[in-house]
């Protein structure tokens, strides 16, 4: 009996002391400070770039590269030859963003877990500058290599290159595992992503139950990410799928949704898709006058890339 | 049963909990006090009001009163109106003063300081407001704004220099018609001394006739002061006004250029020592929330730096 009450004071006098112990404590590693430094503006460039300041963003990264090279950090050098060849990519310029790759895949280690990001990015800059192939052999490798729960996200590249290369089946078996791993990482615009991508393939295939259903589930995820682009997407998915079955009404509907979306969105490509688009359904229902108003509109558009569609 | 006791652990029972009753007695009144530290035993009220940003007004900001903290900011939050709902959580102690006509206003302790929510002293003979009671939100004008109604000042000053500089260079103006004048004087001068020469030249030949030409050329010469008469006449009349008109320019931008002096001269020897202290108080405050990230359990819930932070990477983009 003495004894039990002993063990319960010892062990309310241990926690207690582990009370007091916890509050005198510090969990932050201590790092020095270049290293800190060069991770402020490494941080700084990713929220320019987030918010599409890719100038600003690109002399960030390019100051935490001088600050971890002056160190010799090889990791944090890698991060940000990464960040800076990502963000020239999207602005439009993958021929810059090789070099930057390159630089980083000759410092990277064996086995080291930055490698699975740096294939994945040099997959994106080939699939950028055309070469699908290269892009596709990259993409493996960098689900290959993938530690983290990015699995579902580098399934979906791989995906988009297989049904870009023309081969949908194998492309729709890789998104249904994307679909999946996604789902389980709640990595919502990855798997609106493998929706979107399984919408186009099922809409190819003529299976317009299927597709309806995957573009409405990636609608309600990217509307509630508040994705324009992509909503866009969805709604000429949408569109698309009414079109298949033949209700012209219901898909024009669809497509002006989307043209909207993209018009407030400012993305000039997009507006000019989904105009032609309306015009080619237009011309379809036999209302040419509709039809030729639009393909005027369109002529005025300024000429721009492409709209952000996989298909 | 024989019981053998050290006689160091004699009373060791009544030291363990006199101990562990000082621990808790101590954690208690730690909480205690930073319970009454954040107001949180006093009682409270809410207060509410609608701005049309919340640019600026954050959760957990001051809301002070003749300077004194009363409260702070509950809740923020967006209506269907698309403007911005305040809840403001006050001290009921401070009810008396906050009445009908009471308002609020966002404002700066300082140049550099922290922004807090001001609430005024109401008129005593109108009602206190009451719990989740409307206050009326004044707006208080910005850099921008303050730098337009100067710009408004100074607008008429320009204009009346642009109107002086444009009727000195209208043609068809005093001045340009008076400087035109002068030219047709010196002219006509000029070919009365030509006449007058070639009049002395042939002087003895044309005795006879000389007198009648040298009357017609006294004549052109008598028109011609006689212009220049009522142009210098026309000059002094229109000249005081000009002038009274180019004074009162000049003695506006005389008070804006002193204005400007005194400004510059108040501000200029301050901004060093401003600059510093703001350095000072934000290596101050960095320091304390270093210090304050490295206390548990802060210290489990803040992430360290982060070295592989990439920028977004969508598959699909």
């Amino acid at each position: 009996m003495i004894r039990g009450n002993s063990s319960v004071k010892a062990l309310l006098l241990l926690l207690l002391a582990a009370c007091l112990g916890g509050c005198a404590g510090s969990r932050v590693k201590p790092v020095s400070p270049s290293r800190l430094q060069a991770m402020e503006h490494n941080r700084r460039g990713v929220e320019a770039a987030s918010r599409g300041e890719s100038d600003k963003a690109l002399a960030e990264f390019s100051e935490a590269l001088r600050l971890q090279s002056s160190i010799d950090n090889t990791d944090g050098m890698i991060v940000a030859l990464i960040n800076s060849a990502r963000t020239q990519r999207l602005k439009g310029d993958p021929q810059s963003a090789r070099p930057s790759v390159e630089h980083a895949a000759s410092l990277l280690d064996e086995g080291s877990d930055l490698a699975s990001e740096l294939f994945y990015e040099k997959a994106k800059i080939l699939l950028a500058a055309g070469e699908l192939s290269a892009a596709s052999q990259w993409a493996v490798r960098a689900e290959a290599a993938e530690k983290g729960d990015a699995r579902g996200r580098r399934q979906n590249l791989v995906a988009l290159l297989l049904y870009r290369q023309g081969l949908p089946d194998q492309a729709k078996a890789q998104l249904e595992q994307a679909l999946q791993l996604n789902r389980q990482a709640k990595m919502a615009a990855e798997e609106a992503n493998s929706l979107r991508l399984l919408g186009a393939i099922n809409l190819v295939q003529a299976s317009y139950e299927k597709a309806g259903a995957c573009y409405r589930e990636a609608l309600i995820l990217d509307k509630e990410l508040g994705l324009g682009a992509k909503i866009a997407a969805d709604m000429s998915g949408l569109g698309a799928v009414a079109a298949g079955r033949g209700d012209n009404a219901v898909a024009v509907g669809w497509y002006r949704r989307a043209l909207e979306v993209s018009r407030n969105g400012r993305d000039a490509g997009s507006v000019a898709a989904a105009m032609a688009r309306l015009s080619r359904l237009y011309r379809l229902s036999g209302d040419a006058v509709l039809a030729e108003r639009i393909d005027g509109q369109l002529k005025k558009l300024p000429v721009t890339g492409a709209a952000g569609n996989p298909r | 049963m024989i019981k053998v006791e050290d006689p160091r652990f004699r009373h060791l029972k009544r030291k363990v909990v006199v101990f562990a009753v000082l621990a808790l007695a101590v954690v208690a009144l730690v909480i205690l006090l930073i319970g009454k530290e954040n107001d949180l035993f006093t009682k409270k009220y809410e207060l509410q009001f609608t701005v049309e940003k919340g640019t600026g007004l954050t959760r957990g900001m001051p809301v002070k009163l003749s300077g004194f903290r009363i409260g702070r900011v509950k809740s923020i939050s967006l209506n269907e109106e698309a403007t911005v709902d305040i809840v403001l959580l006050i001290d009921q102690k401070c009810q008396k003063w906050i009445r009908k006509d009471s308002t609020a206003k966002l404002v700066k302790e300082g140049l550099v300081g922290d922004a807090i929510i001001e609430v005024s002293v109401g008129n005593r003979s109108l009602e206190a407001l009451k719990n989740k009671e409307k206050l009326t939100f004044v707006k208080t004008k910005a850099l921008d704004e303050l730098a337009d109604e100067l710009a408004q000042k100074v607008k008429p000053v320009l204009s009346d220099v642009g109107e002086i500089i444009g009727y000195l260079n209208d043609p068809n103006g005093d001045i340009k018609q008076s400087m035109k004048n002068f030219n047709l004087l010196s002219q006509n001068l000029d070919l009365t001394r030509k006449r007058v020469d070639s009049l002395l030249a042939h002087a003895e030949d044309q005795v006879g006739s000389v007198s009648g030409k040298l009357s017609t050329v006294l004549d052109g010469t008598t028109s011609t002061v006689n212009s220049a008469n009522s142009s210098f006449a026309s000059l002094e009349q229109k000249l005081p006004g000009l002038l009274s008109s180019a004074e009162n320019s000049l003695k506006n931008m005389e008070k804006i250029s002193g204005d400007l002096k005194q400004a510059e001269e108040t501000m200029l020897p301050k901004i060093p020592a401003l600059l510093q202290k703001s350095e000072d108080a934000l290596q101050g405050s960095n320091s304390v929330l270093h210090a304050v990230q490295g206390i548990w359990p802060i210290s489990s819930r803040i992430q360290g730096a982060q070295e592989k932070q990439f920028v977004p990477g969508d598959s699909h983009d």
